[in-house]
């Protein structure tokens, strides 16, 4: 039975990647992560400069998993109502009365295209959202749905009109995934296929009762405590007042990762596992999506900045800090 | 805990883990834990034999320097084997994954083992534990080698090299003599810097030990002393009286050992009885000591024979005989001569024998075998041969008590 399950996983797991390959080119790494989110039950962050394919790549998750999506474009002007909902007076023959219209967020997966130009008031809107799955409005709590996620799209170029995300509503981004720019026989394929009469579109491989399905094979998957005790050391390590953490991070590190970065180091590992065809955790899993894991949580001190550090040196730091810890 | 094969005895129950139900694991977990208490002791061996080499080569004591070479070895060895085994003892789940190529298999499955069954997926890594591999010692070796030997190798032959150079010669020299005589305590020694003084007076002494072997070399009554000096042998006796060259010999050996060398007053042991003798055996003047007459000697055996008194002819009469006229008592030594006046024959004039005193050995075998050598050696001419055998007639007539 959990031969079959895990096999069932692996199965649906590469349909979904190889749907998502057919609309997203010279993006494996991307496509991976963002199922891996997905799975785990995490939100993303997409980031990158304009024509990389980040709100097709969510675009497509949607289309190809059947899960039903929402979609909000941040502008400055957007207000939290906009995202949540907010109650309205209905008139009616018997009385007014005061209705709850559900926002955008009341959805299975919610696509939060440039996230970084709404106002950090906006932006905050979500946080409830993004962790407690509910929202409230008024006195009255209103659950999401048990599949509600969150794929936002940032650009990190451009300054004027856009505000950083706020280091809680970071936090709760279970991966921060970069795209590049494609190569130039990537860049042909995209031509090709986006220019001609018949549309691109990802196939629906999937349906929300299988994703719930996964998303519950993906937490029955066993770890070790001390496969997560040294997890927990490597997170550990990634902050400045910890005495395991390497001198680099001593110097260019303000504020390290934290429990969520834990619980993301554990959840994709976990989905590793079972791409591995295995039932139980791995150090080789959890290390897997390390860099996205830490990637927006770490806010880097003066020194870090003008030193120019970066998730890389960090993730080299602390390998080597650990390492060294046995 | 289930019952399981490690609780039929209390005392493989006392020494098993008490977290590890599943025989196969423990058995694998043995397996770990003794190959890396192999590899401690390959450690200790790696470390302890340049140490032993080095030490077995800069102590005087062959036995002292085994058992501490021997203990430094076993002391590393089991030193090493034990932090190993300690170390190992958190970590051999992984080891073993690491042994199969597994994926935390063996660290799940331990972290898991307590939890109550029921859970299928719980339960299906639970089986998968009864066909796990154990873990070979190919793969054990792979994963974990032994250390390299060719460090252990070069400091051993550099010990080598240096404890040649600085040690003593001979090992075994003060080795088996007295422990008051020549070796120092092994306290002392121990707490001794091997400084080049040290070093260089150790040498010394050696060397002049092994010169003064060689000086006494080929003597057979010294032979003992010999073998004292190079520390073959245990203090032995000197003997009551000594050859003249023997004596020679013994102060030669002297002479080369060096000057603090601690085997000198057993050597002296040897010369001084040598010396008593000599004195009352070499000849101080030349005749006769008594009543200062020169004692005649007839040319005919026999005929010129006197006695010094005519109470030394009387021995064995009832009529006492008086000690304190009798010069020399042949029980405790020999007459000495220095030189035998022969009475000229009519071929060759009277002339003079002079005696080798220091050829003149004490009385016993050894003195008439001498003397019988010497007759019977065809180059002498024919009258000193009388001349021996008078001295030998004389000899007799004086070793009989109270005869002439």
């Amino acid at each position: 039975m959990v031969d079959d399950a895990v096999q069932r996983f692996c199965q649906q797991d590469l349909q979904l990647r190889e749907a998502l390959g057919t609309v997203i080119f010279g993006q494996p790494e991307a496509i991976d992560a963002a199922t891996c989110a997905l799975l785990a039950g995490g939100h993303l962050l997409l980031v990158g400069v304009p024509g990389t394919g980040k709100t097709r790549l969510a675009e497509s998750v949607a289309d190809s998993t059947g899960l039903t999506r929402g979609r909000i474009q941040f502008t400055p002007d957007l207000l939290p109502a906009d995202i949540l909902g907010g109650e309205t007076l209905l008139p009616g023959s018997s009385g007014d009365r005061i209705e709850f219209r559900p926002g955008p967020v009341f959805t299975q997966l919610l696509i939060a295209d440039e996230i970084n130009r709404g106002t950090p008031r906006t932006q905050s809107a979500l946080l409830e959202a993004m962790q407690e799955y509910s929202v409230t409005i008024s006195t009255n709590r209103h659950r999401l749905d048990p599949l509600f996620s969150v794929i936002a799209t940032r650009n990190p170029i451009e300054l004027e009109g856009t505000y950083p995300l706020p280091e809680a509503q970071r936090d709760r981004f279970l991966l921060e995934v970069p795209l590049h720019s494609p190569a130039p026989d990537v860049l042909t394929k995209i031509a090709a296929a986006t220019t001609i009469e018949s549309q691109l579109t990802a196939t629906k491989v999937l349906d929300p009762k299988q994703i719930e399905t996964m998303r519950q094979t993906v937490l029955r998957v066993i770890a070790a405590d001390s496969v997560i005790e040294r997890a927990a050391r490597w997170i550990a390590a990634t902050r400045p007042e910890d005495p395991s953490a390497p001198e680099l991070i001593r110097r260019g590190v303000r504020l390290g990762a934290g429990a969520r970065a834990l619980q993301a180091l554990v959840l994709t590992g976990k989905v590793e596992a079972l791409r591995c065809g295995r039932t139980h955790l791995a150090d080789e899993d959890w290390r897997r999506w390390r860099h996205e894991v830490i990637r927006h949580r770490l806010v880097y001190s003066l020194e870090g900045e003008l030193d120019g550090l970066g998730p890389q040196e960090i993730v080299s730091a602390v390998d080597r800090a650990v390492a060294h810890q046995g | 805990m289930p019952a399981n094969d490690h609780q039929s005895t209390p005392r493989r129950q006392r020494f098993s883990p008490p977290g590890i139900i599943d025989p196969r694991l423990r058995a694998g977990r043995r397996r770990i834990l003794r190959h890396c208490s192999l590899r401690g002791v390959a450690a200790g061996i790696a470390i302890g034999l340049p140490l032993a080499a080095l030490i077995w080569l800069t102590d005087d004591d062959p036995w002292r320097a085994g058992f501490t070479s021997i203990g430094v070895g076993l002391l590393l060895s089991c030193g090493f084997a034990i932090q190993q085994r300690r170390r190992a003892v958190p970590l051999w789940p992984r080891i073993w994954d690491r042994t199969i190529r597994s994926q935390a298999l063996i660290e799940t499955i331990i972290d898991r083992q307590h939890r109550p069954a029921g859970d299928p997926w719980l339960d299906a890594l639970r089986a998968r534990s009864g066909h796990i591999p154990l873990p070979d010692p190919v793969s054990l070796l792979r994963q974990l080698p032994f250390p390299d030997p060719r460090p252990c190798l070069i400091l051993t032959a550099t010990a080598i090299l240096i404890g040649g150079l600085l040690g003593p010669t001979d090992p075994t020299i003060g080795g088996a003599v007295e422990p008051n005589s020549a070796t120092p305590p092994v306290a002392q020694t121990s707490s001794e810097a091997v400084s080049a003084d040290q070093v260089r007076a150790r040498q010394q002494r050696a060397r002049g030990r092994e010169d003064a072997a060689l000086a006494l070399a080929g003597r057979k009554a010294l032979e003992p002393l010999a073998r004292q000096i190079r520390g073959l042998a245990r203090a032995a006796a000197a003997p009551d009286s000594l050859l003249p060259r023997d004596l020679q010999a013994v102060q030669a050996a002297l002479q080369r050992l060096s000057a603090a060398d601690p085997m000198i007053p057993q050597v002296e042991l040897w010369n001084e009885p040598a010396d008593l003798n000599r004195q009352s055996r070499v000849v101080e003047g030349d005749s006769l000591a008594g009543n200062g007459e020169a004692l005649p000697l007839a040319a005919e055996p026999g005929t010129g024979a006197v006695t010094r008194t005519p109470d030394l002819a009387d021995g064995g009469s009832d009529r006492p005989t008086d000690p304190s006229s009798t010069v020399l008592n042949s029980q405790q030594s020999p007459p000495s001569i220095g030189s035998i006046r022969i009475e000229g024959s009519p071929t060759d004039g009277p002339s003079d024998l002079l005696l080798d005193t220091r050829a003149v050995t004490p009385l016993g075998e050894e003195s008439t075998a001498s003397w019988d050598r010497v007759r019977d050696d065809p180059r002498l001419a024919p009258r000193w041969t009388r001349v021996i055998d008078l001295y030998q007639q004389w000899i007799r007539g004086k070793e009989r008590p109270g005869g002439g």
